[in-house]
């Protein structure tokens, strides 16, 4: 028989496509999009609502539930590796006006939780540095320092200010925030490791002993406190299954490489490893923090003492948040610790403020090229091949939101953005479904592994179902009253009204151009036979 | 004065597929002006051995076999919509090749030319009768032995290096050449030799308001024409921090003739992950990138109204 190599291509000499952006980077910039130290405050956050949930063991089920979502997204990438992520799927897959509700859906949710980074890294990163230092030089002064810090002025004015320094890192084309990425990466996993390692060492009597005699209160007050105001603490398979719901919400962005797959070197490889790659090794570092915790603190403790905090218990007594970072002076009063653990959480919100708009910048350029919106926003700047003007459209945005966030509870009305996030997962799930059989000629030149059949039915079909299901539960979960407390209508139409502006923006644009160029000849196949 | 609607594309490096999508755009977009921008020819042969009443062949990595004279022609027309030119040959022929460079680059040539010419074939049969005008044009990857193939004339037409009246108040300039790449391809040439060629065709334009220049090579540092560093070995070269350096490497003749004349609009390609338009003064440039490997056919669509540009739309069709 002929071997493989004998039968090798003649290739020629002539000018090739060349795809840049490394396996290794796009690894390091799907776990840090995804937030990493912010499995801290979520530990708190799930712990405190879900009763019966069990923080660590969610991992796994988080793990599995997400393998079909990654392997869909990978798949797709890999089937279709151009910049715009599942709105090109979808637009192409379904129709255009769902590739766009969805995308724009992420970016409006993208630039809300964008806008409160600032306030999150200063009142949840800097403050509780300032606050074990000062415990540790026995300096009040710093106390009164976190507590200016974590001012709503000084956190609009550091806002303003670090929103212009995320344009400029955007501005400096995806080379320099990939940079950018690779720096705040390594320090963030420094201060989760000195976390984890320091909460190891000092193990749990170190900490009942400290927290008894500094905390003004004792670890038994604060569970028969909790269990006087109905918290139990035995784990229940309705707490794990709801309590994932936190989970999942941290484990947003580990698929981001896709919005820019236009620039992603050989794709096969890198989607593979940067998407499935980002989420095992997340949910890995989501369970030894998770581990950690209930190591250290005890997890009954744990639970009680979230509970009394997101409850707004009046027995919560500590005077800052039930966040390990400011938990972690009762383990170690060694200012290095103490400092690199504030800090990996202060730069993963900095992370996510510049991932989020890097993203939307992203997608509004995507709409613009198909001119949904006006072809001014895909503008691109000479030098560093930027859209410089959807960028400062962003950054306008962002500065609304988040004066709206510290002033106003506008925001809160955004409290489904989560849904409305999983509300595209399923429609990406519904593409996958589809797309083999409306896309066949894409399908057909996909990669042998995007091919792949189980018995007659295409395995991105069944990744595609499987996506849709999961995220139909995710939808359920966080539309269940625990999430937010209760069902708000209003929450839930200014949701459906996300979408209707969509809609609107989809129509009127198709509107103008009706007499023109009709826009559904953006994704229309012209038909080769 | 009349109305245009050009539908452009570009760099579909032999994909069977993107041209007959190509040759259909006329009938699909309502357009009646079609611009194939160049680079039409593949880079790869796949060699196809018979063995025992099997035929062989490695495509993208996995081996492919067909059964039958019916699969035989199903997978020639799969490696043809690839962009690859099937070769159906024996062992020995196989190992003469291999040892023979220019045996090879023979047979590309024969390859390259019987592919367009059936192309141009398919082009006529499909376009007679419609009154659209199909211009394609060589670009700087394709060897000079396909041009006398494309008819001068008719309603199917090489224009490069030519002025043509499109209708009766729009010229279209073509130019296929571009400068130097590290590959040092066909139509490569220094910049001196562009700006040369380009100042020859555009000396001959009556109005470059209404002028419209097809030159694969897009203009320097516009946007469209951003590409990967790339170091001796053609590897990228990466910034500290891993990502790649990426370079205007458009030409400075070609844009220095559109900032001197203002034409109405620039076709160009050349550069596959460089999808995007701008505007250089009065004149829209556009760059509609390049997915020929998965049968995807980018291209442009414009609506011209005199010495106006109406509307556009890149498409993915």
């Amino acid at each position: 028989m002929t071997s493989t190599g004998e039968l090798k291509a003649f290739a020629r000499k002539a000018s090739g496509l060349t795809r840049v952006v490394s396996a290794k980077d796009a690894l390091t910039y799907n776990i840090n999009s995804t937030g990493m130290a912010y499995a801290l405050v979520y530990a708190s956050f799930g712990a405190g609502i879900y009763l019966g949930l069990d923080l660590a063991g969610s991992i796994l089920p988080v793990l599995l539930l997400n393998i079909p979502i990654a392997l869909l997204y990978a798949y797709f990438s890999i089937a279709m590796p151009r910049t715009g992520g599942d709105y090109v799927w979808v637009s192409r897959s379904i129709h255009p006006v769902l590739g766009f509700m969805g995308s724009f859906m992420l970016s409006v949710v993208l630039i809300s939780w964008a806008a409160s980074c600032p306030a999150w890294t200063l009142q949840w990163g800097i403050a509780p540095i300032l606050r074990g230092l000062s415990v540790v030089y026995n300096d009040p002064g710093l106390i009164t320092l976190a507590d200016q810090i974590s001012s709503p002025i000084a956190v609009q004015v550091y806002g303003l200010i670090s929103f212009i320094a995320v344009a400029f890192v955007i501005a400096r084309g995806i080379k320099f925030v990939i940079k950018t990425q690779w720096v705040m990466f390594v320090i963030i996993l420094v201060g989760l490791t000195a976390f984890i390692v320091t909460v190891v060492q000092a193990g749990p009597a170190t900490f009942q002993q400290r927290f008894d005699s500094m905390s003004g209160t004792t670890m038994k007050q604060v569970i028969s406190s909790a269990v006087s105001e109905g918290f139990w603490s035995e784990v229940t398979v309705s707490g794990i299954f709801l309590g994932m719901v936190y989970s999942f919400l941290n484990t947003v962005g580990f698929n981001f490489s896709v919005y820019y797959a236009g620039e992603v070197k050989d794709v096969r490889r890198t989607q593979f490893i940067s998407i499935v790659g980002a989420i095992a090794l997340f949910c890995f570092i989501m369970w030894a923090i998770y581990s950690t915790i209930y190591y250290g603190f005890g997890r009954e403790f744990w639970h009680a003492l979230s509970y009394i905090f997101n409850t707004g218990s009046a027995s919560y007594t500590l005077p800052y948040p039930a966040f390990p970072q400011f938990l972690i002076i009762y383990f170690t009063t060694n200012p290095v610790v103490i400092t690199l653990v504030g800090l990996s959480f202060a730069l993963s919100a900095v992370v996510v403020q510049i991932v989020n708009p890097f993203i939307v910048t992203r997608s509004i350029f995507a709409w613009s090229f198909d001119r949904v919106v006006p072809t001014k926003l895909a503008e691109l700047d000479r030098r560093y091949n930027s859209p410089y003007i959807a960028l400062i459209l962003v950054i306008i945005l962002l500065m609304i939101c988040q004066a709206l966030w510290l002033y106003t509870n506008w925001l809160g009305y955004l409290s489904y953005g989560i849904t409305g996030l999983f509300i595209s997962v399923a429609i990406a799930g519904l593409a996958g479904v589809i797309f083999p059989y409306r896309r066949k000629a894409i399908f057909e030149a996909s990669p042998a592994i995007v091919k792949g059949k189980i018995g007659s039915v295409p395995v991105i079909s069944i990744l595609g179902a499987l996506t849709f299901i999961i995220a139909v539960f995710v939808i359920y979960a966080t539309l269940m009253p625990a999430y937010i407390g209760t069902i708000n209508p209003v929450y839930l139409a200014v949701l459906f009204l996300t979408y209707i502006a969509a809609i609107v923006i989809y129509a009127a644009s198709a509107a103008y151009h009706k007499k023109r160029i009709p826009l559904e000849l953006t994704f229309k196949e012209i038909p080769p036979e | 004065m009349a109305n245009l609607r050009i539908f452009f594309t570009t760099d579909i490096h032999g994909s069977e597929r993107c041209f007959l999508k190509f040759v259909n755009a006329g009938r699909f977009y309502k357009a009646n002006v079609l611009i194939l921008g160049g680079d039409m020819t593949g880079k790869l042969i796949i060699p196809i051995v018979e063995r025992n009443g099997t035929y062989l062949c490695e495509l993208m990595n996995s081996q492919m076999t067909a059964g039958s004279k019916q699969e035989l022609r199903n997978l020639e027309k799969r490696i043809r919509d690839s962009g690859y030119y099937p070769y159906l040959t024996t062992r020995g022929e196989l190992d003469e090749l291999r040892a023979a460079p220019e045996k090879q680059d023979r047979l590309f040539s024969q390859l390259m030319c019987e592919s367009v010419k059936n192309w141009t074939t398919i082009a006529e049969e499909r376009i007679r009768g419609t009154g659209i005008q199909c211009l394609i044009s060589p670009g700087n990857d394709d060897r000079f032995d396909i041009d006398h193939i494309i008819p001068r004339s008719g309603y199917v037409r090489n224009p490069d290096g030519e002025i043509l009246q499109l209708d009766g108040d729009h010229e279209i300039i073509s130019l296929g050449y571009s400068n130097m790449t590290p590959w040092k391809c066909p139509r490569d040439i220094s910049e001196d030799e562009l700006a040369a060629k380009i100042e020859t065709l555009t000396a001959r334009i009556r109005d470059s308001q209404t002028c419209i220049f097809n030159m694969h090579c897009p203009p320097y540092n516009s946007g469209l024409d951003m590409a990967p560093q790339l170091d001796q070995r053609l590897t990228p070269v990466l910034a500290p921090g891993g990502a790649p350096v990426m370079i205007p490497v458009g030409s400075p003749s070609v844009r220095a003739a559109i900032d001197k004349y203002q034409p109405l609009l620039g076709l160009h390609g050349h550069i596959h992950e460089s999808r995007a338009t701008t505007k250089l003064g009065r004149t829209l440039c556009v760059n509609p990138g390049s997915e020929y490997s998965e049968g995807v056919l980018r291209g442009a669509l414009v609506d011209i109204n005199g010495n106006k540009i109406d509307d556009f739309l890149l498409t993915a069709g």
